[in-house]
C-alpha cells in the first residue's frame, strides 16, 4: 500500500499523511478497504460503494477541510460523466475533465440547526434592538414639534426631493451638537422633513430662514454653481421643490 | 463590476465636480446605480454563484433545483441591468443603498429568495455530515439578504425609521452578505488552493458569530445624536466592538492556514487575494467600530469617512474576498488555465493602492470635515445649496478630488480582473477541467 499512497501522494502533490487520512475517511464512509480506495484514486480497481451508513470518527478537526481538498481532487470515479461545460468562444482544445465525487467525511457531525436558529435568532435581535424598539421608542416632542405645516404644492415637493435623492446631499436634521448649533432649533423626533444620510452640501432643514427669496432657491436649482443641474424638471416640479424648501424654515 | 467600477468612478468624480455629470443625474442617483451595479450586480451575484459552486463539493450532495438556481441567476442579472436603468432614468424613490421603485423591489426580493431555497434544500439533504466553515457563512448570506434587502424597503415608516431601516439594510448586506459571503467562499478556496488544513475551527466560529453580532451597527452611529433613545447609542458602540473581532479573527485564521504558503502568495492570486481582501475587510471593520463611540459619532456623523468605509468594503474587501474564489475556481469550471498570473496579481495590487488610497482619503477628508464643523466652519452661513462643505473648503475638496483619481486606479485593477477572467474564457490554455459527478451508493 506504502507504493501506492507514496504515488497517489506525489501526483496529488499532498502529503502522504492527508492522503492516507482521506482515503481512511472515505473507506469507512463505503464500506471499501483502503487499499482499494487508493487503487480507485489512481485510476485503477473500480470503487464499488456500499449502502453501508456513515461513521462517525474521532477526525481531528483543523485537518477536514484539506481531507475534502484531497479527496476532490483524487481522481476518476466509476460513475457516468455529464456533458463538459464548454465556453462558446474558439480556444485551445481543454483536456477531458476529471470526474470529482464530493466527500463524505466521518468527521464530527455539526448540526444544522445551530446555524440556522443561530443567524436568524442574532437577525432577530439586530432587528429588535437596532430598528423596533428605536423606532418605538422615539423620546416623544413634549413642549414644541419639529413637524412644519407644509402647503399641498410643498408636500409634493417633499415628494420629488426624496425621489431625486437629495437626501443624498443634503440632511434636514440639526442635531444637538456644537457643530450645528447655527442651524437652527434642534430636530425633534416628530419631523417630517427628509432626513438624509450625509452633508456633502449644506444642511436644508431649515433654509428658508437662510434664504427667503423663493426665486433665489430656485436659481441655485437649475443654475447653481457647483450644485447638479436641474433644469429638466418641469416648471411644475420645480414650483413643488422650490416650495418645499422655503416652506422649511 | 465593468459597469460597477465606471459608475464608481464617476460617483466619486461628481462629488468634486458635479458639473460633470449629464443634467438630471448627481450624486445621488449615481451612488444608488452604483451601489446597484456593485452589489447586487456584482458582488451578490458572484457570492451566490460561489455558494452554488462549494455546496456540491462541501455537502457530498448534487445542488437541489439547479434549473431554477440557474433561472435565478439570470432574472437576478436582468433585474439589476434594469434596476440601474431605472435609477438612471429618474424612476427611483431616492432611497439609500439601492433607491429602487417599491414595485420593483418585489422582482429583487424574488432573485433573493432563490438561492434561500437552494441552500437550505440543499443542506437539509446533504450527506456529508460535517458542515464546514464555508457553510456556515453561505448558510448566513442566505438566511440574512432577503430579510435584510426587505427591512431597507418597508413602507410607511416615519423620516427617522426610513433611515434607520435604510442603514440597517445597508450596513448588514455590506457586512454580512459582501465580507461575509466572500469569507466563506475565501474559506474555501484558501484551503484548496495552499493545500493546507484550515489553521483553527474554532477562530472560524468566533470569525462567524461575531460577524453576526457586529453587522449592523455602523447605521445608528452614523446618525448618532439625532433625536432617537439615549440607549442606541451605547448598544451601538458595545455591539459594533464584534466587527472587528470578527474580521480580525477570520483575517487571522487565513494567514495561519498559508502557513508555508505564505511564499507562494505571488505566483497563487487566488491565496493573495483572500488574504489582502480579509485585511482591508480587517481595516473597515475596525474603522467602523471606532467611529461608533459617541465622541467619535459626533465627529465624523454625515460626512464622507463613511463613504470611504463603503468603499472599502465594497470595491476593496468585496472584491478581492469573491475574486480568491474566482481564481480558484474558474480553471477548474472552464478547463482553463488563468489568462494571466501577472494580470491577477496587477488587480490585486492596484485594489489595494487605488481603492484602499481612495478610502484613506475620504475618511481623512471626512474627519478634516468633522472638525472643520466642530470648529464652527460649518454655520448658517453656508446658505447656498451650491456651497457645500466638500466643494468650498480647499483640504477636504482637494482630499476629495484626490480619492477619485486613486480610485481610478482602483477601477483599473477591477477591469484587469474582467479582463483576465475574459480572456481565461476565450484563450487560456488546456488545463483539466472538474465536472461534478454523484457517486452512486
Amino acid at each position: 500500500m506504502s507504493d501506492l499512497l507514496s504515488s497517489l501522494a506525489a501526483s496529488l502533490n499532498a502529503p502522504e499523511a492527508i492522503v492516507k487520512r482521506s482515503a481512511e475517511a472515505r473507506a469507512k464512509a463505503t464500506g471499501m478497504s483502503v487499499e482499494e480506495v487508493l487503487a480507485a484514486w489512481a485510476g485503477g480497481a473500480e470503487a464499488v460503494s456500499s449502502p453501508k451508513t456513515q461513521v462517525p470518527a474521532p477526525e481531528p478537526q483543523v485537518t477536514t477541510q484539506m481531507e475534502e481538498a484531497a479527496v476532490a481532487t483524487a481522481g476518476p470515479q466509476p460513475v457516468t460523466p455529464e456533458p463538459a461545460l464548454l465556453p462558446p468562444t474558439p480556444g485551445p482544445e481543454p483536456l477531458a475533465p476529471r470526474l470529482v465525487v464530493p466527500p463524505v467525511l466521518a468527521g464530527n457531525p455539526d448540526r444544522l440547526g445551530v446555524y440556522v436558529f443561530g443567524s436568524i435568532a442574532l437577525l432577530a435581535l439586530s432587528l429588535l434592538l437596532g430598528l423596533v424598539l428605536p423606532v418605538i421608542s422615539m423620546p416623544p416632542p413634549e413642549v414644541r414639534s419639529s413637524a412644519l405645516p407644509y402647503s399641498d404644492d410643498a408636500l409634493a415637493g417633499r415628494e420629488l426631493y426624496r425621489e431625486l435623492g437629495c437626501g443624498s446631499c443634503h440632511t434636514q436634521i440639526v442635531r444637538a451638537l456644537v457643530a450645528d448649533v447655527e442651524l437652527g432649533r434642534v430636530t425633534l423626533s416628530d419631523t417630517n422633513q427628509v432626513i438624509g444620510y450625509r452633508r456633502i452640501g449644506p444642511d436644508l432643514s431649515m433654509i428658508g430662514s437662510r434664504i427667503n427669496d423663493p426665486l433665489a432657491l430656485q436659481e441655485i436649482l437649475v443654475a447653481g454653481d457647483g450644485h447638479p443641474d436641474y433644469s429638466g424638471l418641469t416648471d411644475t416640479q420645480l414650483g413643488q421643490l422650490t416650495f418645499y424648501l422655503w416652506e422649511s424654515a | 463590476m465593468v459597469v460597477a467600477a465606471a459608475l464608481g468612478l464617476l460617483t466619486l468624480a461628481s462629488l468634486r465636480f458635479p458639473s460633470l455629470v449629464p443634467a438630471g443625474l448627481s450624486f445621488g442617483r449615481l451612488r444608488a446605480m452604483t451601489m446597484i451595479a456593485a452589489v447586487l450586480g456584482w458582488l451578490v451575484l458572484s457570492v451566490v454563484g460561489g455558494i452554488y459552486y462549494i455546496l456540491p463539493r462541501l455537502t457530498a450532495t448534487p445542488l437541489s433545483g439547479e434549473r431554477l438556481a440557474s433561472l435565478g441567476l439570470i432574472s437576478a442579472a436582468g433585474v439589476d441591468v434594469i434596476g440601474v436603468a431605472l435609477v438612471g432614468m429618474g424612476l427611483g424613490d431616492g432611497g439609500e443603498p439601492f433607491g429602487l421603485p417599491w414595485w420593483y423591489d418585489l422582482f429583487v426580493l424574488i432573485t433573493l429568495v432563490i438561492p434561500l431555497v437552494v441552500g437550505v434544500r440543499t443542506l437539509t439533504g446533504r450527506r456529508e455530515r460535517n458542515l464546514y466553515p464555508s457553510l456556515w457563512f453561505a448558510l448566513g448570506v442566505l438566511i440574512w439578504l432577503p430579510v435584510l434587502y426587505l427591512i431597507g424597503n418597508l413602507p410607511g415608516l416615519t423620516p427617522f425609521g426610513t433611515v434607520i431601516g435604510d442603514l440597517f439594510s445597508g450596513w448588514g448586506i455590506l457586512n454580512v452578505v459582501v465580507v461575509g459571503g466572500g469569507t466563506g467562499l475565501a474559506y474555501y478556496s484558501l484551503a484548496k488552493e495552499s493545500g493546507n488544513p484550515l489553521a483553527s475551527r474554532q477562530l472560524a466560529r468566533v470569525g462567524f458569530w461575531s460577524l453576526l453580532f457586529g453587522a449592523i451597527w455602523a447605521g445608528p452611529a452614523q446618525i448618532a445624536f439625532a433625536p432617537l433613545p439615549a440607549w442606541l447609542g451605547g448598544v451601538a458602540a458595545v455591539m459594533g466592538l464584534a466587527l472587528p473581532v470578527a474580521v480580525m479573527a477570520n483575517a487571522t485564521n487565513f494567514a495561519l492556514t498559508l502557513g508555508p504558503s505564505l511564499a507562494e502568495l505571488r505566483e497563487r492570486p487566488s491565496l493573495s487575494a483572500g488574504l489582502v481582501g480579509s485585511v482591508l475587510a480587517m481595516i473597515a471593520g475596525v474603522a467602523t467600530a471606532a467611529a461608533a463611540f459617541r465622541s467619535a459619532a459626533a465627529l465624523v456623523g454625515f460626512t464622507l469617512y463613511w463613504e470611504g468605509i463603503v468603499i472599502l468594503l465594497v470595491f476593496g474587501a468585496g472584491n478581492l474576498l469573491t475574486a480568491s474564489w474566482v481564481y480558484q475556481a474558474l480553471p477548474k469550471l472552464t478547463g482553463r488555465e488563468l489568462a494571466s498570473t501577472r494580470l491577477a496579481n496587477r488587480h490585486i495590487r492596484l485594489t489595494v493602492a487605488g481603492v484602499g488610497g481612495a478610502a484613506l482619503l475620504l475618511m481623512m477628508a471626512g474627519l478634516l470635515t468633522g472638525y472643520g464643523w466642530a470648529g464652527g466652519a460649518y454655520t448658517g452661513a453656508f446658505a447656498n445649496a451650491g456651497e457645500g462643505w466638500v466643494q468650498s473648503s480647499s483640504v477636504p475638496g482637494l482630499l476629495t478630488g484626490l480619492a477619485a483619481l486613486a480610485f481610478a486606479a482602483g477601477s483599473w485593477g477591477i477591469w484587469t480582473l474582467a479582463a483576465d477572467v475574459l480572456r481565461t474564457l476565450s484563450s487560456g490554455r488546456a488545463t483539466v477541467q472538474e465536472v461534478l459527478v454523484e457517486e452512486t451508493v
